[in-house]
């Protein structure tokens, strides 16, 4: 059966996370497809127009606090995020780890809301976790401080 | 020869469909056509690799949609919902894929939106292996590649 690539995409935004991340394991080109920054988009700008999806799709967290990229230690080149996760389920808090010298820190980025901005994701930062994908995002106009998080689903069934 | 107002579309197997304009311009394919040489307007209008049966198919859908555009009251949003539900349901699955093409190759959007939700609600749930059959798929990941996906996203399998 021969469908359109422009089609798949179609049928493919219209997926729900879960369904998403299990399809990787179909093919090296889906897998690609559904990993790329602009599936992501095109995905989140579709089930922006479905309301009764949104849960079950892409949520963003805008963070309370902006990492303090230099607060922790004093070797920049030490610092780097190694992962996010939730510090509380029932509140769904967000907490990004950051790894130095001296062990690691835990920086609470925010909770989970229903924003809809991202400028840039960091496609090479991509982490998985908890098994929902994060990206971290940035507002260009603030180098060098990550602003948002981009995740997948967040309540699984 | 169709009468002023109305076109004669021309399916791929010789069939001919006398519709009126209003609703062949549902399809923005042929919108262009009539709008970029007139004598599509007069003559008739070869729909190619799009036969009868399907033709028949997208000019009943064209139909309610183009009557419902000009006139709410009559076709409420209430009654095209359930029309465009049954409309789906009814097909099988060699006619639902024919459609996706026929309705991507003419843009007609609406149409190709609903089918595509179609698939996606369909495939909803399937496990990788049965995206691969229903879509005619390699897989070209070895198996270790395949458990590296696996394990990332545990909860998605």
């Amino acid at each position: 059966m021969h469908i359109p690539p422009e089609v798949y995409e179609k049928i493919r935004v219209r997926l729900e996370v879960k369904d998403l991340l299990r399809f990787k394991c179909v093919c090296r080109c889906w897998a690609d497809i559904i990993s790329s920054s602009f599936f992501v988009h095109r995905q989140l700008e579709q089930s922006k127009e479905d309301p009764d999806q949104n849960h079950r799709r892409i949520f963003l967290i805008f963070p309370h606090v902006t990492i303090p990229y230099n607060s922790c230690d004093d070797k920049e080149d030490s610092k780097s995020v190694s992962r996010y996760r939730f510090d509380d389920r029932r509140t769904n808090t967000v907490c990004m780890e950051l790894e130095h010298e001296h062990g690691q820190k835990l920086v609470p980025l925010g909770r989970v809301g229903e924003t809809v901005y991202i400028s840039k994701v960091f496609e090479d930062r991509r982490t998985f976790l908890n098994g929902i994908v994060h990206w971290p995002t940035y507002e260009p106009s603030l180098p060098n401080r990550l602003d948002f998080v981009v995740l997948y689903d967040l309540s699984p069934g | 020869m169709a009468s002023k107002g109305n076109l004669t579309l021309k399916s791929c197997n010789g069939k001919e469909f006398i519709v009126e304009e209003k609703v062949a311009v549902m399809s923005t394919t042929i919108k262009n056509m009539v709008d970029v040489d007139d004598s599509f307007a007069q003559g008739v209008i070869p729909i190619i690799g799009v036969d009868g049966k399907i033709l028949a198919k997208l000019i009943e859908y064209c139909k309610e949609h183009a009557e419902a555009d000009e006139d709410e009251e009559v076709k409420s949003e209430e009654y095209l919902k359930k029309f465009d539900e049954k409309f789906v349901d009814e097909l099988n699955l060699n006619d639902l894929y024919d459609l996706l093409k026929a309705s991507n190759y003419l843009e007609i959007t609406k149409l190709l939106n609903l089918l595509c939700q179609k698939v996606a609600s369909m495939i909803k749930g399937k496990k990788p292996e049965e995206i691969r059959r229903i879509f005619n798929i390699k897989n070209d990941f070895t198996p270790e590649e395949e458990e590296e996906i696996n394990r990332q996203n545990p909860w998605a399998f």
